[in-house]
């Protein structure tokens, strides 16, 4: 497959323009404090970030073999996924952040007798919780995501037969931003960390005020998406 | 072995997102002529919205709108070209999906002969100029001279 560096940095700025758009910006700013409460170690916040990456990327590169493969036409996906993906999204935050706040205890599947430490660890580190949660927001479309994916992105892929490479790119430049910030806040907690309590402290507040986040985030897209209530809004 | 299950479980969990996406499979999308084929002018310009609101999505039509009828008077006057907008989360107006390939809200600019479209345009880049009133204007009002000079 012979992927030019312009394709792949047009995917790659399409991402970036994606997640720098108003429309994505509450899902952002639960996946920046998710992935910033990541603070155990210095390379904490970069793995769970990772993980957020891949997550994203798997979800575009799935709706691309699924478009490609002539599973389903470029409107059907998208106007299903901004209909319904977005109501799915208000209560599956909710149950995140109580999920996060300690509330509803988390059980992780163990197929095959998977060793419950490996599973705690990846669990821990906000790996598995990272996938999960780029998946899901990737699927979340809104009108200028779907506008810059759908309208940009896959028709390049397309053409340029790469139903892999470019989604990923896509994927990659939506989470960068996010990550951005993350390490921006990450920093910030691991530094002020040093005057207050330590890092163990830190990390439980940085835990509540992600849950509260999640929960407060869950709750706007119910009221607007599941029950139809039009809030003010300016973007 | 270890990693064995892991991949396992980041497996289902793709599987999920396959089966939400693969669930529009089992719904129909209406297709049938417009509903006011009779009336429809040779051009139509189109703003098609789904039930959701957004502030870029309410500037584009807005826009998209003024744009037309400050620049096609007297074509509008004329009933030669018509503005429309239209929801098609409703029943009736979901054929528009398919018709003209929608897959976010839309400006699309359409030529009518004897009520069915026989051409139209997707003003894709409304979404990269919706910051820009002039710029947009401009697009808007290029894309829909060009548009029905080359019928």
């Amino acid at each position: 497959m012979d992927i030019s560096a312009l394709p792949i940095l047009s995917a790659l700025w399409f991402g970036i323009l994606t997640s720098i758009s108003p429309c994505p910006l509450a899902t952002n700013i639960a996946a920046t404090t998710f992935i910033g409460k990541q603070i155990e170690t210095r390379y904490s916040t970069l793995v769970a970030g990772a993980a957020y990456t891949g997550g994203r990327a798997a979800a575009y590169i799935l709706i691309c073999f699924i478009i490609v493969g002539g599973l389903y036409s470029i409107p059907g996906v998208s106007m299903f996924l901004q209909q319904y993906m977005n109501k799915v999204l208000g209560p599956l935050l909710i149950i995140a952040g109580l999920i996060i706040m300690g509330i509803i205890p988390l059980a992780v599947p163990q197929p095959g007798g998977m060793n419950s430490g490996f599973v705690h660890r990846l669990n821990r580190k906000g790996l598995l919780g990272g996938i999960f949660l780029g998946f899901i927001f990737a699927l979340s479309f809104c009108p200028v995501s779907a506008a810059l994916f759908f309208g940009s992105v896959v028709p390049l892929a397309l053409k340029m037969e790469s139903s892999v490479w470019l989604p990923m790119w896509y994927g990659i430049g939506t989470a960068l931003p996010v990550i951005g910030f993350a390490l921006i806040l990450a920093s910030g907690t691991r530094y002020a960390s040093g005057f207050l309590r330590g890092l163990s402290v830190m990390e439980r507040y940085l835990r509540r005020l992600t849950a509260a986040v999640f929960i407060g985030i869950g709750i706007y897209f119910t009221i607007v998406y599941l029950f139809g209530i039009s809030l003010p809004q300016n973007f | 072995m270890k990693h064995g299950a892991l991949f396992k479980t980041i497996a289902a969990i793709l599987f999920s997102g396959l089966f939400l996406t693969l669930g529009p499979l089992s719904t129909g999308v209406l297709a049938g002529p417009d509903e006011a084929a009779d009336k429809t002018p040779e051009y139509v310009a189109y703003y098609f919205y789904t039930s959701k609101r957004c502030g870029p999505c309410t500037r584009i039509e807005k826009w998209s709108r003024d744009a037309i009828k400050q620049n096609f008077k007297d074509e509008i006057d004329a009933g030669k070209l018509q503005w429309r907008a239209i929801n098609v989360e409703k029943p009736d107006n979901k054929h528009f999906i398919q018709d003209f390939k929608l897959y976010t809200k839309s400006v699309i600019i359409a030529e009518y002969r004897n009520g069915e479209a026989v051409r139209w345009e997707n003003l894709e880049k409304v979404w990269n100029l919706y910051q820009d009133k002039e710029k947009y204007f401009d697009y808007v009002a290029g894309q829909t001279s060009t548009f029905m000079e080359s019928s």
